[in-house]
């Protein structure tokens, strides 16, 4: 008997071993824990000038709403992480980083901006391909661009100062945004007299470093067309599954440009192997017979991007893109088609944030001007009518300036 | 300047003829009489014993008798709780002759004590049918208190300010806060005197009483306070006397205050009044947003705390002030005819934005001010009845916003590194920003006393301001100002008051004009940089009523009532050129006001105790309300005006006393505004409506202890101490019902106690005080993330010397 009672003992502990190193393996086997509820997307929104933001699993059915849920802060500059946001809170002064958690977003550690720059403000914020953020804003008066490197593992500044942008003749860079790409970062630019922001380049302009060095600037000039290839809220240039890098351009009569540049066209062109591919550009302005500007633009994958136009003569006066004026078309940059979605006219202008795609769907906010707010769904290459209106936004308050997956 | 000609014009047109009858008159007698401590007595009589000749004083403590045969008289001065004064005196043809009274308190007549305070200026403003606390300033000059610290402790009063001495603040009265809070010093709008002169600044040595108007503003405050107004009411006898006086403290904060006044026997008057102003304001403040970093950790936020705090180091504030008056006082052509100058200078470092997680080091902010005026005030000028009070003024002020350096700073005082293009505030480099405004103000104010009881009152008050600014270091398209822009208003009150019922009806009703007319200029890019020009008139019309009845000798029931237009302030239409900008299409903020209330008391409890108890209910209903809306991240932004905001509140006043030594007072105030606005112009849900107001206190309260002994150690010294606590109970900055509740940003409770001592020398020439406020240090913020100062601790020595003049 105790010959027996020691071998079942023995048995059993060695189930139960055996057992304890199987549950073990399959917990190290499912590594990706599953996402705390309600946290799947981060929709960002102001509110009668304060913001507020909000993490949801559904941005298809039902209301969103921000009345006794969500946070308080800014949301529209900000990145989402593996479980963390990273928010530019420019009141306070700081990169603040917080957990995903089933409570909503918790604040663990923060960077202090004012001790990065000076005055503390970055205009944008990005995740690099090299594991880290990268933080900017436009040229000072004396051609300088504040910037700072945050490592993501260790959350700690590694990198900060100013970048020195060369000068093209008696032209300066007054508005810039950086894409980093294979140890590269290209700043989209606008190039003129920063006096009275007149004489504006004739030409596209981007300056490329070395990444994260910031050394080696080259100058990259296409005559496609004139005008911003900074982007507007968002940035300029992305880049797509290939490595290729689509810019697009903003100039119109409606805004800064004289008469030489203001009427040249809004076209997509291409960065390949560090330089503008001449070869491909695509004139969106000869798709329209009246004079039309991209305000904002975003890939969506497989060679479709989705970009604000704006007619210019549905634009009550200069520089007013706040009104019901923005429509959203699909891009297909290789086909070089442009389809205009049966949306309804809104102002995308303010869309500070917006990297939201999922399983084949590119999903935007429309905030129509003293009207709805919604998401929409928008069938990736589903022409004209490829779209579903989805959750819906509290009353006319809310403008929706942030809209990114989080998992 | 066409108005300061005008004004000079009527004035001199005015003294003609009171010039040319002067010879082979009668005689007059006119006087003044005040209390022991200088304040004006109303309802005192004067009475040339054994005639039927006599007058009783007005509100400002004057009388006159006219038509006093020459030859030798006994004056008697008398007034009911107070030591009757005779005096003799002989009058010749023709004569003038001005006296002055100083009558003394008769404590052995306690019955009298509410008699007695009914003939005060304050109970006569406090009897009418106005929501008005007017508050005495005579315990309060043996304190080293401000006037913010003083007021804040009225009921329905709320100072908040963003830190120390000379810091930015704001009122609320009952819920209306901000702009729609007027200044006013002796019924003059302060708006024009200048930062160096504002309620913030002024010691409390200069003002004899200060009245707090609520929702409802009497129209001879000739303005368009909207949601309440304060006047400063200043000295007005005509004794000849020199006040200095002295406080040092906490901070190496330095106050000093010197005004007198000289008046000869021919009426001939100079007044000087001025004050100095210091502090270093390095109070230690920690917490959020107060944090500093570097290299060594990867740049993390490191907060200051408690144990180890930051110190303010870039706040300083210094301000000197100076107004020379010279002129008559008392004569038979004028009460009072003077042409004064104003000249302010200050100075001050500026340490943070808008909140302190924004820390600047060398940033300066300077303002001079330079405002000659001229004003007359005549009692029963050509008529009896008819009383006159004109004042003209031109101001200019040039302000200058110092961002120059390329020096970075953290809250640990130290350089943390270069900004190559300059300039702590923004990111758009240097900035040496001058703005020069230059201003005209006259005022019309007259009464007429009908038959019946009745007064007839006009008020005129004509403003303007033109702006201009320049700023070598910044470039042309950002330049504010690029052409002078202005604006001017017109208002105008016509008031119907009368006293009925041997005194138990106070009512006034009145109407009010207004008109608004700005110029401003944008500059707008479209194939070039263009001035864009802007005009803009807006006239409205406003009128209400004030009511006070009696219905038992003790109980008083009060309603007032006001649709009143509150017009943009030059900063509001025209910006500050720096972090405001411009609104053309601005439009003036209105309001329906009301007040109803009721005094109980002072009731008798025991042999020498009492008890007062004032109860008012307002209701607030605003429209196109002028707020301040942030633009960008770096808090620049645009006046707008905004939906519908309406509220209802109470507050409640007591006072007990005892044994005329012991004084304890008690008073609370909430508040429920909400937005207004259910449906928008568009037809669309308002997802805040009915949303308490954000950034709004709403429910405050004070609680006081004051103790008097006379006699104390000497014969005729008095000991004084108080101790005082406020209590403010936290609100939220945003809308309340939006975000989760759980982590809101608030501005938290506070209690906050203060607490001090006075000596009164038996002369009553010499005080000595010793005030600490913050008693306990406790963490206080009255806005977000802008902590005030902990503990502090002042001794105040003041000296008076005063004389009459026969």
């Amino acid at each position: 008997m105790k010959k027996n009672k020691f071998l079942n003992w023995s048995i059993g502990c060695l189930l139960l071993a055996m057992g304890l190193i199987f549950v073990s393996c399959e917990e190290e086997g499912n590594d990706v824990p599953p996402p705390p509820a309600d946290s799947k997307y981060t929709v960002g929104a102001s509110v009668d000038g304060e913001g507020y933001y909000v993490t949801t699993d559904d941005l298809l059915s039902g209301s969103l709403s921000i009345v006794g849920n969500g946070s308080e802060g800014w949301a529209n500059l900000s990145v989402s992480v593996d479980g963390y946001l990273y928010i530019l809170n420019n009141t306070e002064a700081l990169t603040e980083k917080f957990e995903l958690t089933e409570n909503g977003p918790v604040k663990v550690d923060a960077i202090s901006n004012s001790a990065l720059t000076p005055g503390a403000f970055f205009r944008y914020i990005q995740v690099t391909d090299n594991g880290d953020l990268f933080l900017s804003t436009n040229p000072n008066d004396e051609g300088l661009v504040p910037y700072a490197i945050i490592d993501l593992e260790t959350f700690t500044a590694t990198s900060n100062g100013f970048i020195t942008f060369p000068t093209i003749g008696n032209k300066n860079n007054l508005w810039t945004n950086g894409l980093v790409q294979d140890g590269r970062i290209y700043f989209g630019s606008l190039y003129g007299d920063a006096a009275t922001w007149s004489q504006l380049s004739d030409s596209l302009i981007t300056v490329r470093y070395d990444y994260p060095s910031l050394a080696n600037p080259e100058i990259l000039v296409s005559t496609a067309s004139a005008g911003m290839t900074a982007g507007y809220r968002t940035n300029g240039s992305f880049a797509t599954e290939t490595g290729d890098i689509y810019q697009y351009n903003i100039t119109s009569s409606l805004w800064y440009g004289h008469d030489e540049v203001a009427n040249k066209p809004s076209v997509f062109v291409k960065i390949k192997d560090g330089e503008y591919d001449d070869s491909y550009v695509f004139d969106i302005s000869a798709e329209y017979n009246e004079p039309i500007a991209i305000w904002n633009a975003w890939y969506a994958g497989n060679n479709i991007a989705y970009a604000n136009v704006v007619r210019v003569a549905d634009t009550p006066e200069w520089g007013d893109l706040v009104q019901n004026t923005g429509t959203l078309v699909e891009i297909n940059l290789e086909t070089k088609t442009v389809t205009e979605l049966n949306l309804p006219k809104a102002s995308f202008r303010d869309i500070f944030s917006l990297n939201c795609v999922e399983e084949g769907k590119f999903y935007i906010p429309v905030s129509v001007v003293d009207g709805d707010a919604n998401i929409y769904e928008i069938t990736i290459g589903g022409g004209a009518d490829g779209f579903q209106k989805g959750a819906t936004l509290d009353g006319s308050n809310v403008f929706v300036n942030a809209l990114f997956r989080n998992f | 300047m066409k108005q300061l000609y005008y004004v000079i014009f009527l004035t001199t047109l005015f003294f003609s003829p009171s010039l040319l009858l002067a010879n082979d008159q009668p005689g007059v007698i006119t006087g003044t009489v005040q209390s022991d401590t200088g304040e004006p007595l109303v309802g005192i009589t004067a009475l040339l014993e054994g005639t039927s000749r006599g007058a009783v004083t007005d509100v400002n403590g004057h009388f006159e008798i006219k038509e006093v045969a020459a030859g030798n008289y006994t004056l008697v001065v008398s007034g009911i709780g107070y030591i009757r004064q005779n005096q003799a005196i002989t009058i010749s043809s023709g004569q003038v002759l001005s006296l002055s009274f100083a009558l003394k308190e008769n404590t052995e007549v306690l019955s009298e004590v509410v008699v007695k305070s009914e003939k005060t200026a304050v109970g006569k403003l406090e009897g009418s049918g106005f929501s008005v606390k007017a508050v005495e300033t005579k315990e309060l000059k043996t304190q080293s208190m401000d006037m913010h610290r003083v007021l804040d402790r009225t009921a329905g009063v709320r100072v908040r300010q963003s830190g120390g001495m000379g810091s930015d603040f704001t009122y609320s009265l009952d819920g209306m806060s901000g702009n729609a809070i007027r200044f006013f010093i002796d019924g003059i709008p302060m708006d024009y005197f200048g930062s160096s002169y504002s309620i913030n600044n002024i010691p409390i040595a200069l003002i004899d009483r200060i009245d707090v108007y609520k929702g409802v503003v009497a129209a001879e405050l000739g303005s368009d306070a909207l949601g309440g107004a304060i006047n400063l009411v200043t000295n007005q006898n005509i004794s000849n006397f020199v006040d200095a006086s002295y406080s040092f403290g906490s901070y190496n904060t330095h106050r000093a205050a010197l005004h007198g006044q000289w008046r000869l026997k021919s009426g001939f008057t100079t007044k000087l009044s001025t004050f100095y102003t210091y502090s270093d304001n390095n109070y230690k403040v920690w917490g959020k947003g107060v944090h500093y970093a570097d290299a060594s950790t990867g740049f993390k936020a490191q907060e200051f705390t408690k144990e180890n705090p930051a110190e303010r180091f870039n706040d300083d504030f210094q301000t000197i002030s100076a107004k020379f008056d010279i002129g008559f006082s008392q004569k038979k052509w004028a009460d009072q005819f003077f042409i004064s100058l104003l000249a302010s200078d200050q100075k001050k470092g500026v340490q943070t934005a808008q909140t302190m997680s924004h820390v600047y080091g060398e940033m300066r902010n300077n303002e001079q001010v330079l405002m000659p005026s001229i004003s007359y005030k005549k009692s029963d000028l050509f008529t009896e009845g008819l009383d006159v009070n004109i004042f003209a003024g031109y101001s200019y002020t040039e302000g200058v916003l110092v961002d120059t350096t390329t020096m970075r700073y953290d809250w640990r005082g130290e350089q943390i590194g270069t900004n190559p293009s300059g300039g702590e505030m923004g990111r758009n480099g240097k900035s040496l920003f001058t703005q020069k405004d230059n201003s005209n103000i006259v005022r019309f104010n007259t009464t007429y006393q009908l038959p019946y009881d009745f007064t007839l009152g006009l008020n005129y008050l004509y403003s303007s301001t033109k702006r201009s600014g320049e700023d070598p270091f910044t470039p042309v398209y950002r330049t504010p100002y690029i052409e002078p822009q202005g604006i001017s208003t017109h208002f105008a009150g016509l008031s119907l008051e009368t006293i009925k019922f041997d005194g138990k009806l106070h009512a006034n009703a009145f109407l009010k004009y207004y008109d608004y007319s700005a110029h401003i200029n944008d500059l707008v890019y479209t194939t070039e940089w263009e001035i864009i020009e802007h005009k803009n008139n807006v006239v409205n019309w406003g009128g209400g009523f004030a009511a006070s009845y009696k219905l038992f000798p003790k109980l008083m029931i009060k309603a007032s009532a006001e649709q009143a237009t509150r017009m943009p302030s030059p900063t509001e239409a025209l910006g500050d050129g720096v972090t405001i900008r411009n609104n053309p299409n601005i439009e003036p903020e209105q309001s329906f006001n009301t007040n109803i209330g009721a005094v109980l008391g002072r009731y008798r409890l025991g042999y020498n105790n009492g008890v007062k108890i004032a109860l008012t209910t307002f209701y607030r209903n605003v429209t196109d309300q002028l707020l301040f809306t942030i633009t960008d991240g770096q808090g620049n932004g645009i006046f707008e005006n905004i939906r519908k905001i309406a509220g209802t509140g109470g507050e409640i006043d007591m006072i007990f006393d005892f044994d005329q030594k012991l004084k304890f007072t008690l008073n609370g105030t909430y508040l429920d505004f909400r937005n207004n606005l259910k449906i928008d112009e568009n037809g669309r849900e308002n997802i805040v409506y009915g949303d308490r107001v954000r950034n709004k206190p709403y429910f405050m309260a004070n609680a006081g202890l004051e103790y008097t002994v006379m006699d104390f150690i000497q014969k005729d010294a008095k000991f004084f101490t108080y101790f005082q606590s406020g209590y403010v109970h936290q609100f939220f900055l945003r809308w309340p019902s939006l975000g989760n509740q759980d982590n809101k940003d608030i501005i938290p409770t506070q209690l906050v106690f203060d607490a001090g001592i006075g000596y009164t020398f038996p002369s009553k020439k010499l005080i000595l005080a010793i005030d600490v406020s913050n008693l306990f240090n406790e963490q206080v913020y009255d806005n977000y993330l802008l902590q005030k100062p902990g503990r502090a601790i002042f001794f105040k020595i003041n000296y008076q010397i005063k004389s009459t003049v026969n």
